[in-house]
């Protein structure tokens, strides 16, 4: 008795149909169409008015199509969404957040790497931004095409980003800077935020990483200045 | 006309100047129609016996069961009387139990109203040539007297004949005792105003209907999918155990107004109309409430099956449903939401 490679190989093939169909199941299973503000209110009021902890399992299930800014949250909670969720909501969008650097546009694209690459150092020493309520919001190492993603690069499904992107101009001695914070919903629709105020706006080879840093940091600002808006 | 559960039949015939009555007996409730009517018997697949010169009619089946007569003997109840054409008949019958007394005298002969002073008939009338009298036969009341017989000649006859019928109709006994026979026997003021579909054993009806009623409806909640086939309705299986109460109610009720008195199930009915809501309840009770915790089981898959297909996944939504109906399998709303999120699936799929 024993088994030859002739007979293992039919379980093989077996097992590995299992794990296919087992995998694309999961993969079926994850595919959730993130609830939207609209949603969250109607169940709120509707059916699962007596069960907010049903919209809370729900809201981790699916994820949220939106970005729960202060005033997004207030208008939920006027329209009777229970704390319970708005904080189920703060949690999920927080673990849906991306903060992602782009490779800022330049004609001297050795500097436009440099600098992409001060940046995603200084992102390594930050470790991630605390955003309230959301929490610490990951900040991706890897550096996307200046748009924001392209065919070799893609958007991981349901994820809200914030994309920072740049210009760099040759500016007398140094190199002048135009910086902007665009979001990305789970659908891909860019939107530009208003940037935070005093914007890093020169620098020299001298301050690059200095100025990474502060580019960073008012990226990070940013995004604040916008979960806090009315 | 009416059912009487105990009919006596005297066919008076004067022949070769002798008098005999034949006296036919039924001791079974049987169905009696002493009205006039211009049918005649028919030999092939007749539904009556006709009796005593086709002036009365009773009918060879009462529900399900076969009349039969009971006992036929003859009688010489006619003495001639001193007077010149007058005779004195005694009448009498044996009286077992109440019911109907129905003589047809022969032809010529008619009676001496003052003579049926203190034993008038309920019912006269002068039908196919013959004067014909009925007597209810009421416990108390005499069973033997005798009345005054005329006898006429040619057309005097059919004269004697009308002024009779016509003559005897105000003095026909109907007193209470005979208001109370009709109403128990299903018919009214004694004569013949009612048809026999609406008189035709009260108590009959409401014992089937009450059965008929009680088993469809039981057989609907005993079986946990079937009162939710019935609609989108939650409480049918309730409705249809009050329904059932009922049944068992109406043919309490036909238990208790079984005719003659003595085949009355009284105590059964009574029994039956107070234990059916008991056992109801006890039944709603044990099986068709569902527990504290149950129902807000059922609610909440219901409510999840509602938010499922608020966010557009019927496929989600049938299963909380189904979760829903395993634990509550009476409730038609929820069966009717199923069907909803099964459409809305097919046409997902489409």
């Amino acid at each position: 008795m024993g088994f030859s490679a002739r007979h293992l190989k039919p379980r093989i093939e077996g097992f590995l149909l299992i794990a296919i169909f087992l995998l694309a199941k999961a993969a079926f299973a994850t595919a959730e169409n993130p609830l939207t503000e609209d949603q969250i209110r109607q169940l709120s009021v509707g059916p699962l008015r007596p069960y907010p902890d049903e919209i809370v399992k729900l809201v981790e299930r699916h994820g949220v199509n939106f970005v729960p800014t202060n005033g997004t949250v207030r208008k939920l909670k006027d329209a009777g969404v229970d704390q319970s969720v708005i904080f189920a909501i703060w949690r999920k969008a927080g673990s849906q957040l991306r903060i992602k650097v782009c490779r800022f546009e330049s004609t001297d694209s050795t500097m436009a790497t440099n600098f992409a690459n001060a940046m995603v150092h200084s992102v390594v020493i930050v470790k991630g931004a605390l955003i309230d309520p959301f929490g610490r919001i990951p900040l991706d190492r890897s550096v996307c095409p200046p748009e924001g993603f392209s065919k070799d690069v893609n958007a991981e499904p349901n994820t809200h980003y914030f994309l920072l992107e740049g210009w760099i101009k040759k500016s007398g001695s140094g190199f002048s800077l135009d910086l902007k914070v665009i979001y990305q919903d789970p659908e891909g629709k860019q939107y530009p935020l208003p940037g935070a105020e005093k914007p890093p706006a020169a620098f020299n080879e001298q301050t690059l990483d200095r100025i990474a840093s502060e580019v960073v940091n008012w990226g990070i600002q940013t995004m604040k200045d916008y979960a806090t808006r009315e | 006309m009416g059912p009487f559960p105990y009919i006596v039949v005297q066919d008076l015939k004067f022949e070769d100047g002798e008098f005999n009555q034949t006296n036919t007996y039924f001791t079974e409730r049987s169905f009696v129609s002493w009205d006039s009517t211009n049918e005649q018997p028919n030999a092939k697949n007749d539904e009556w016996h006709w009796l005593a010169g086709n002036t009365v009619r009773i009918r060879k089946r009462y529900g399900n069961r076969r009349v039969d007569i009971s006992q036929q003997f003859d009688t010489r109840p006619v003495t001639r009387s001193p007077k010149r054409n007058t005779y004195e008949y005694r009448q009498s019958w044996k009286s077992d139990d109440e019911g109907i007394v129905h003589l047809a005298l022969p032809r010529h002969f008619s009676v001496n109203i003052s003579s049926l002073d203190g034993h008038m008939p309920f019912h006269a009338k002068f039908d196919r040539g013959r004067i014909c009298l009925d007597w209810f036969t009421i416990q108390g009341d005499p069973t033997d007297f005798t009345f005054e017989l005329i006898k006429y000649e040619g057309y005097e006859f059919e004269k004697r004949a009308t002024e009779f019928a016509r003559d005897i109709q105000p003095r026909l006994k109907r007193t209470e005792k005979e208001a109370d026979a009709a109403s128990r026997y299903g018919i009214s003021n004694g004569a013949a105003e009612k048809t026999e579909g609406s008189t035709g054993g009260l108590e009959y009806w409401l014992k089937i209907v009450g059965l008929i009623v009680t088993a469809v409806s039981g057989v609907i909640v005993a079986i946990p999918q079937a009162s939710g086939l019935i609609g989108p309705f939650d409480y049918t299986a309730e409705a249809l155990l009050i329904v059932c109460v009922l049944g068992v109610v109406v043919f309490g009720l036909g238990l208790i107004l079984g005719k003659p008195w003595r085949k009355r199930r009284g105590i059964i009915g009574v029994t039956a109309i107070v234990v059916a809501p008991v056992i109801a309840w006890w039944l709603w009770y044990s099986f068709l409430q569902l527990s504290p915790t149950e129902k807000e089981r059922v609610r909440r898959e219901v409510a999840l099956g509602d938010a499922e297909l608020l966010l557009g996944n019927p496929s989600r939504a049938r299963e909380h449903y189904g979760n829903a109906a395993l634990l509550a399998p009476r409730r038609g709303s929820i069966r009717a939401k199923m069907q909803d999120a099964e459409a809305r699936m097919r046409s997902k799929r489409e």
